[in-house]
């Protein structure tokens, strides 16, 4: 009973927050939405007893990337807040995405059949950390090679395009 | 003759209805519960004794176990709020004793201890200021949002075997979790504000907290490698036994990595030389410009319960937890003793080392500490792969580094008591008149 309640509160407010990104124009209250949203998405891991997917999920999702998010929001936009609207041709692009999506997501809800009854996840750390060392060695490696690619990207898109005026001179007065 | 008379105003809201309460009652009812502290004591200890044994036995027997979480939730919430002020009344003495001068000193009677609850009461009077361009409902959140993960720490905080709320397989990453969610309410703040300098402000606390992150959890998993746990129970209960078993002196990865990790978590608490995000002599105070009244001490709040976090996780992990440095019983007392001697150590660090620039303290992080932790996590996994029976060579030599490290600590632990002991013969030797007669011993 008690864990039914605990279940919808976490689900609604994951739901409000979802309705919420979507229906407000203001990039950084989108931001806090998605982190309210991945908050409950991990209260919902801890009901489920998979402790460790969501202390990650807070660590990894909201302590990581929300707060990149929220820079990258402030650097790249010169108001404060800038609005976000979509225009005709998007809103129909968009739309189409999201209905392909959508029917991926229930088809795969229906097709699959659920076993009722709790499985027994890999719940203790341990016995995670030894199947990503052990069976799943090579996609976790693959995974890591992914993510430098990614960093590296980013390191590159990140550059000054034109070398900085002054940092010539600036270098050697720096006392680092 | 014409006196201007005030226009009487009957002002209102929540919390100036309770300090008009508290001040009304507070004047019967405090004399009252003092004269008859004991017997209110025990009776209320009598009376939840028997509700939770009749509730247990004749209602529902899951129900004491939600009445101890409750209480338990009470306790480390007036915990918290005792840690909070009894660090904020005695960063001011430090600082006081520091730079030749007293601090407060009238409040209370006794060196000023009532500093902080007198500070309390009166920004609780204060009036509520939100800037009219502000973005409201963010303005008002941000408070909570830096406070409550802080507080959320304590959760899996063990303070000693048994003595913690939730014991999770994973307690040291909630920890961590929690500690990294609190940048979210201070960018908020910073961003709500809808003023530059509470922006800039939130801008590099976001920078400094994001990069710092990195090598305090770095530091903490090289101690992870050494124990094989993530459990803060098990890594208390690994280093039981006196002084030499503490895992600082394991190893001395261990050892450096005790010394990153405060350094970094100098850092994520915003403490100098890393408090730029809050500098206020030279920074316009940064991201909480714009508070006042009591958002502005759950900011301060939020500072001094996230410095006991960082501080116990220190203890729990490297310096033996809950576990006397002499092997005798082990108490939570320890453990609060140890974290309150780190937080003083904080202290201590902030009115001795100047504020460094925005820029130094990145280049710091990620040129520096960043590499330097990577290494230290490597050394540590490779001593483990190195210290076991099937090297015994090794063994002979890693028993003789380990006891080398503990008379190194050992001997750190000596020079600052022998600088305790020569500043306290000295005491006189710096400070004014006014200031001698306060001084202890004078």
């Amino acid at each position: 009973m008690l864990e039914i309640v605990i279940f919808i509160l976490f689900a609604a407010v994951a739901v409000i927050a979802g309705l919420a990104i979507l229906v407000s124009t203001n990039i950084v209250r989108m931001a806090y939405w998605l982190i309210a949203m991945l908050i409950s998405v991990a209260g919902l891991y801890f009901l489920m007893g998979a402790y460790f997917l969501g202390v990650i999920q807070i660590l990894v999702y909201v302590g990581g990337v929300a707060v990149l998010l929220v820079f990258g929001v402030m650097l790249t936009s010169r108001q404060m807040a800038p609005k976000l609207r979509p225009g005709r041709v998007e809103a129909l692009w968009l739309t189409v995405v999201a209905a392909v999506l959508l029917s991926g997501l229930i088809l795969s809800v229906v097709r699959v059949r659920w076993e009722p009854g709790a499985v027994v996840a890999g719940n203790s750390v341990a016995e995670i950390g030894r199947s990503l060392l052990g069976e799943f060695l090579g996609p976790f490696e693959l995974v890591s090679v992914l993510l430098l690619v990614a960093m590296l990207g980013a390191a590159y898109l990140a550059r000054p395009k034109t070398p900085v005026q002054g940092a010539q001179q600036r270098k050697g007065t720096t006392a680092l | 003759m014409y006196t201007y008379e005030r226009p009487k105003v009957e002002y209102k809201g929540l919390s100036l209805t309770i300090v008009r309460l508290a001040t009304k009652w507070g004047a019967i009812g405090i004399p009252l519960l003092l004269r008859f502290a004991w017997g209110v004591f025990f009776a209320a200890v009598v009376a939840v004794v028997a509700f939770v044994w009749i509730v247990g036995r004749f209602i529902n027997p899951l129900l004491p176990w939600f009445i101890r979480d409750v209480v338990v939730v009470v306790g480390l919430l007036a915990f918290v709020c005792i840690v909070a002020i009894i660090g904020i009344w005695g960063e001011r003495k430090v600082s006081g004793r520091i730079q030749s001068r007293l601090g407060p000193m009238r409040t209370g009677h006794w060196h000023g201890w009532a500093q902080s609850l007198a500070d309390g009461l009166k920004f609780v009077q204060k009036e509520d200021l939100i800037p009219r361009d502000a973005d409201q409902p963010l303005f008002r959140l941000a408070p909570y949002v830096a406070l409550v993960p802080a507080f959320c720490a304590y959760l899996a905080l063990p303070f000693g075997v048994g003595w913690v709320f939730r014991s999770a397989d994973v307690s040291l990453l909630f920890v961590l979790a929690m500690l990294a969610i609190e940048v979210l309410g201070v960018i908020m703040a910073g961003w709500a504000s809808n003023s530059k300098w509470s922006l800039y402000g939130a801008m590099r606390e976001g920078c400094q907290l994001v990069s710092y992150e990195i090598p305090m959890g770095l530091s903490l998993l090289a101690a992870v490698v050494a124990t094989g746990s993530v459990n803060l129970i098990e890594l208390g209960e690994v280093q039981s036994g006196g002084w030499f078993s503490w895992l600082i002196f394991q190893n001395p990865f261990l050892f450096l990595a005790f010394f990153t990790y405060y350094i970094a978590s100098l850092a994520s608490c915003k403490r100098s030389p890393f408090d730029l995000p809050e500098g206020e002599s030279e920074l316009v105070a940064g991201f909480h410009t714009e508070y006042s009244g009591f958002r502005f001490v759950m900011f301060f709040f939020a500072e001094y319960v996230a410095m006991f976090a960082v501080s116990a996780l220190a203890t729990i992990i490297f310096l033996g937890g809950w576990h006397s440095p002499i092997g005798g019983p082990s108490s939570p007392l320890w453990f609060v003793l140890k974290s309150t001697f780190l937080v003083w150590v904080q202290m201590w660090v902030r009115w001795t080392l100047p504020r460094i620039r925005i820029d130094q303290v990145m280049h710091a992080c990620v040129k520096y500490l960043l590499p330097f932790t990577l290494l230290l996590f490597l050394g540590s996994s490779l001593w483990q792969l190195y210290d076991n029976p099937a090297h015994p060579a090794f063994k002979t030599f890693a028993h003789l580094l380990h006891y080398g490290l503990g008379c190194v600590g050992l001997l750190l632990l000596g020079l600052y008591f022998t600088g305790m002991g020569y500043g306290y013969y000295n005491r006189n030797r710096l400070v004014g008149q006014m200031a001698r007669k306060h001084l202890p011993g004078a």
